[in-house]
């Protein structure tokens, strides 16, 4: 009991404190404002120089670019890391948009267009995997390379468990979380164990969840998981011919869905790296946010694949 | 000027369409719209419906040899109900169905909603013999066999942070502080009395309050009075259970509970065909105390706390819950000095999720309770097995046969049925451990339980290994089997049983 009562000691109320304002959120580094097409994007740069093709991070379900502090720049030293806020989420705009992969994947390239990245290896976290493999099915020739973090779109779900899903995440759901809903699924789903830094993403959400820009936030998440169903990857997978890395952790909490799918993560990994023809890495230990549970490890793989792929 | 909306206007539009790369990104975009509002609700709850279908097939060498009791069995093994642990193997096949729906008019906003649920089971073949309520699985079996589980009003009031429920009608009686028709089985499992004092249907009025501050709950309290058991409408001579309580929750996950229960017995031992209260025959068929004296009433008052902390397992990996409550007060006999009732029970369980999924997990329980009879005083414990067919659930102890499985559906039989221990005290230990071999699809699972009585003698200690298979989400098929080495009996008495567990959701 000991270890549990040291726990909940150390737990603070984050509830009581002020809402946090977007632009307040914490990012390993300063953070820039483009508009593309009408959107305000916010994103960071470690500015490396480097001929090498630059990375660029994109966050999974209602995250942001702070979910990234070991990667920025720690992924690849030696070469350009950016990091972007989708739409709906983080430091970004809010408009009434459709929030699907597709469209996330549209706005990408046009952010890349205006911050000059011709050709990237695109980096993307569950959501921003589907993005990122959606991304590589569209626009080929923007996608040096994908490194794929617990990526959605590789299971695949009947038509009533879409059903099922998304009249449970009707627009407003992500706004009836409680400070001690958010702590249970942080602790348990989104990752496999709350660090310090997990801690701090995790304050980040709450307050973030008190602010009035959070509502254009519940309605991107609504909208994104529809959109991952309604926009599905699978069967699309063997056009992909950019070299993949795929990474799970092997105690995913997300992935497969505990619910419909079951299972363990290292049966979509293999299925995702037989699809793809990827390299697959499954990390012991670490849950679905993968690449900061278990940034050492993660960061190797990808700059060995990058090293040998790209 | 009309741009922003048209352009909003066509971002919802486009949701679920395919929106290629071909498109236009600005034709997507509301870029002038500074944050988009929520305004899809969900589709309608107005009607809720929830469905519960179980099958078991069963081989066993506990056999009954009660002519009337072939179909629902219930109480101590080789006790009243005419159990025997035989030479013979039964061997049979039962199911249960419950159907479950609530009615929320939109129109009252939430503010109101009707619950009824029925019940049929029955044992594959049964015939219907008038006694028992669990029959009618025989060719022909229209006649009988509908059971009604609950039919209740909710009506909802929401203020200042605090939601208040007031369920009205025929409802399930806990022993905990939550509301039974929203409660996670869990909440109902690992808090307050765990179910094993009071577990079963009952008419009345509850009254369930949920406060929360800006992070979330704060303190949850119920008050409820329920008639048990009338008889002449115009006498005193009825059976009500008046229930307080309240939980704290100190901590993120953790939580401390009381518990004050004031039952008036003025039934003068009637209530079922069995009679009811500690001294009658309903209470030693289901393992309470068979006081030896006539019974005109009694005032009963249960005192407990309890507390714990992740019951649920679903805030980290460790868990753990404890609760000890003491009955006290007095029963009325004819003739006879009026005896004391001092008795008590303390359990505690701790719970660790090692491995992914959530079957992956070990555990431990203990249990003890007082017991004897020793001058005027009754040092045990009653629970609602005296006064109800079941009347109490202990449901966390991994145990089939040693103790009451709880997911027995007509036959359910157990060396110490009751927390009681007949009266006598009873201490229980049980650890298992599960292993999801594949999360959420199959797991593996071993249990042993140990259960003495107070007098010392050993009833057993019961070995279980279970492999389940989930086909389908919240859809069970499972293996069991089960042995209960060290009892008194001359055979080892053992059970094995396939079954589906579905939840319809």
């Amino acid at each position: 009991m000991l270890p549990l009562l040291a726990t909940v000691a150390c737990v603070s109320r984050y509830a009581a404190l002020p809402a946090l304002a977007p632009e307040e959120l914490w990012a390993p580094l300063p953070v820039q404002h483009v508009g593309v097409a009408g959107l305000d994007l916010a994103w960071i740069d470690s500015g490396t120089a480097s001929d090498r093709a630059p990375l660029v991070l994109i966050h999974g379900l209602s995250s942001w670019m702070g979910f990234w502090e070991h990667q920025v720049p720690g992924i690849a030293p030696d070469r350009r890391v950016l990091a972007l806020d989708l739409p709906g989420y983080g430091a970004s705009s809010r408009p009434d948009a459709p929030y699907t992969p597709p469209w996330f994947a549209e706005v990408v390239v046009g952010w890349m267009d205006a911050v000059g990245l011709e050709e990237a290896v695109v980096v993307g976290h569950s959501l921003g995997g589907q993005v990122a493999l959606t991304l590589a099915l569209e626009h080929p020739e923007r996608v040096a390379g994908l490194v794929l973090s617990a990526p959605a779109g590789i299971e695949t779900f009947g038509a009533g468990e879409v059903r099922f899903v998304k009249d449970h995440w009707h627009e407003a759901r992500a706004l009836e979380a409680s400070e001690d809903e958010l702590r249970a699924v942080f602790t348990t789903q989104v990752f496999a164990g709350l660090d310090e830094g997990g801690e701090r993403l995790l304050e980040e959400r709450v307050r973030l969840g008190a602010h009035p820009a959070f509502r254009g936030t519940a309605v991107a998440v609504s909208r994104s998981i529809a959109g991952m169903f309604d926009h599905p990857v699978r069967d699309r997978l063997g056009e992909i011919e950019a070299p993949t890395l795929v990474v799970f952790g092997a105690r995913d909490a997300m992935i497969p869905n505990p619910v419909f799918t079951g299972g363990r993560p290292k049966a979509v990994l293999d299925e995702a790296v037989e699809a793809l023809g990827a390299t697959g890495l499954l990390i012991e230990g670490a849950g679905h946010t993968v690449h900061h549970e278990a940034p050492e490890a993660f960061n190797q793989a990808v700059q060995a694949f990058l090293e040998t792929s790209t | 000027m009309f741009a922003a909306p048209t352009l909003g206007l066509l971002g919802v539009l486009t949701l679920g369409a395919e929106v290629r790369a071909e498109a236009p990104l600005e034709t997507t975009l509301a870029g002038e719209d500074p944050v988009v509002e929520p305004r899809d609700p969900g589709p309608s709850e107005e009607l809720r419906l929830l469905g519960l279908f179980q099958t078991r097939v069963t081989t066993t060498d506990v056999a009954t040899t009660s002519p009337y009791l072939d179909g629902q069995v219930l109480g101590t093994l080789g006790g009243t109900n005419g159990t025997v642990v035989s030479e013979d193997r039964a061997t049979f096949a039962e199911q249960r169905a419950v159907g479950f729906g609530t009615w929320r008019p939109d129109v009252l906003d939430g503010q109101a909603s009707l619950t009824a649920a029925f019940e049929v089971d029955f044992v594959v073949g049964d015939q219907s013999y008038l006694v028992g309520g669990n029959t009618g699985g025989a060719f022909g079996a229209d006649q009988v066999n509908l059971q009604t589980r609950r039919l209740h009003a909710s009506f909802h009031h929401a203020f200042a942070r605090q939601s208040w429920t007031a369920v009205l009608g025929l409802q399930f009686l806990g022993d905990s502080v939550y509301d039974p028709s929203s409660a996670h089985p869990d909440d109902l499992f690992r808090t307050g009395g765990g179910l094993r004092f009071w577990g079963s249907e009952a008419a009345g009025l509850a009254l369930y309050g949920v406060g929360e501050g800006t992070h979330g709950e704060l303190w949850r309290a119920r008050l409820g009075a329920f008639t048990l058991y009338e008889h002449g409408v115009s006498l005193d001579d009825d059976l009500s259970l008046v229930v307080g309580d309240v939980q704290l929750v100190p901590a993120w996950g953790w939580r401390v509970g009381a518990h004050a229960w004031w039952l008036r017995d003025r039934t003068e031992g009637r209530g079922t065909l069995l009679g009811s209260g500690p001294a009658s025959a309903l209470s030693e068929l289901q393992g309470g105390p068979d006081l030896d004296v006539t019974v005109d009433g009694a005032d009963l008052v249960w005192l407990g706390l309890d507390g714990g902390a992740n019951h649920r397992l679903d805030h980290g990996r460790l868990g753990g819950s404890f609760v000890a409550i003491a009955n006290l007060g007095r029963i009325y006999v004819e003739g006879l000095e009026d005896p004391s009732v001092a008795g008590g029970l303390a359990a505690a369980e701790l719970r660790y999720r090692y491995g992914q999924g959530r079957g992956s997990v070990a555990r431990v329980e203990a249990l003890i309770s007082t017991g004897d009879v020793a001058g005027g005083t009754y040092a045990g414990v009653l629970t609602g097995n005296s006064y109800g067919i079941a009347g109490a659930t202990w449901a966390t102890h991994g145990a089939v046969l040693l103790l009451p499985d709880p997911g027995a559906i007509n036959r359910q039989v157990a060396l110490a049925y009751d927390v009681s221990g007949a009266g006598q005290g009873l201490f229980a230990l049980s650890a298992g451990a599960g292993w999801d071999v594949s999360p959420s699809r199959y797991n593996l699972s071993g249990n042993v339980a140990h259960a003495r009585l107070g007098s010392g003698d050993v009833l057993g200690t019961e070995l279980t290994g279970r492999l389940r298979w989930t086909p389908l989400p919240l859809c069970d098929v499972g293996l069991t089997g089960a042995v209960v080495l060290g009892s008194a009996f001359d055979r080892a008495p053992w059970t094995a049983f396939a079954s589906i567990t579905w939840v319809l959701f």
